[in-house]
């Protein structure tokens, strides 16, 4: 019994994780968002196009 | 379901007004920076200090300076942003998260009335964001007269209720949060870009050009332009104002019919 709440006790001390975990778990997480990360590539390129066309004449 | 009740519609719409009353009173901290200095540090570092930049004698639409032709823009886009901010989150807040609207059709209440009492509330948080930023851009001397500073003010409130429905629909028919994210990003701020509040939308491609005359926010940038700075086209101001109407009519009507379906479920 002590052995076991040894080993349990030393998992939670020190979880054998690398953080890639994490990344996988983030990964899994948003994948479903991909939408959301491409257009927020797109939000720059809106404001310099519309500098752009601003300052076109 | 609401029976046929003999209380006139209006007075059970009515009774929500406690309800957004309280939730104005306990959250208006939350907006008060964006509503009403916000507007403030637009006016302020586009028209005043970008404007110093713009050489004057430039085609603005008629307008004499460049603070002068952003201005009205700057105010329609406000009224486009307050009424898009409070019908996409509290909208879904209020179906999925706290779930307020199955409290109140639980009532005599019925969806209608949910959604008009909700468009009021919109209303009243456009009236009031768009009237401090008329009264601040006031001492800037850019308006040209009193009555059509008066006369823009409703058709901000318009402008406003115009997008509300249509986004009230939009987040009613939506599951999931992301999808405001990318409206915002693919309809709200290429509408505020380019929809003739910074520059004159004849500096886009002829074909862009037409696109954003399409647009709601051109139809009321271009009205509330008008109004401001005294130069009325009348025929062109009638086809804004059609425009504008229409789809705050079209909207609501959406609004009901995507609220109904969804609180079937």
């Amino acid at each position: 019994m002590s052995l076991v709440t040894a080993a349990a006790a030393r998992a939670v001390a020190a979880p054998r994780t690398t953080g890639w975990e994490i990344v996988r778990r983030n990964f899994t997480v948003y994948k479903s968002s991909w939408l959301v990360f491409l257009t927020g590539f797109l939000e720059p390129l809106l404001y310099l196009f519309s500098i752009a066309s601003a300052s076109a004449r | 379901m609401a029976l046929t009740s003999p209380i006139p519609r209006w007075e059970m719409v009515a009774r929500l007004r406690p309800y957004w009353t309280a939730v104005y009173l306990r959250t208006w901290k939350g907006s008060v920076v964006t509503s009403f200095v916000m507007p403030l540090l637009y006016v302020l570092a586009m028209g005043v200090l970008l404007g110093g930049f713009v050489r004057g004698g430039t085609d603005l639409d008629g307008a004499p300076t460049y603070l002068a032709f952003v201005a009205p823009g700057l105010v329609a886009a406000q009224a486009m942003q307050t009424a898009t901010g409070e019908t996409t989150w509290p909208v879904m807040g209020n179906i999925k998260w706290h779930r307020s609207y199955f409290a109140q059709v639980a009532s005599p209440l019925d969806v209608v009335d949910v959604v008009a009492a909700h468009l009021a509330f919109v209303v009243f948080r456009v009236a009031s964001t768009s009237a401090v930023f008329l009264l601040v851009m006031a001492p800037f001397g850019v308006f040209s007269s009193a009555v059509g500073v008066l006369l823009a003010w409703p058709v901000l409130v318009l402008v406003g209720l115009s997008f509300a429905g249509v986004f009230f629909a939009y987040s009613a028919t939506i599951r999931s949060e992301s999808g405001f994210a990318v409206i915002y990003r693919l309809l709200v701020i290429p509408l505020f870009l380019f929809s003739g509040a910074f520059f004159p939308i004849s500096n886009l491609s002829p074909v862009l050009e037409w696109v954003a005359r399409l647009t709601p926010l051109w139809h009321g940038v271009d009205l509330t332009r008008m109004l401001v700075l005294g130069q009325v086209q009348p025929g062109l101001a009638l086809v804004h104002l059609t425009y504008l109407l229409v789809l705050s009519g079209v909207g609501w009507w959406l609004a009901v019919w995507r609220l109904n379906v969804r609180m079937e479920v």
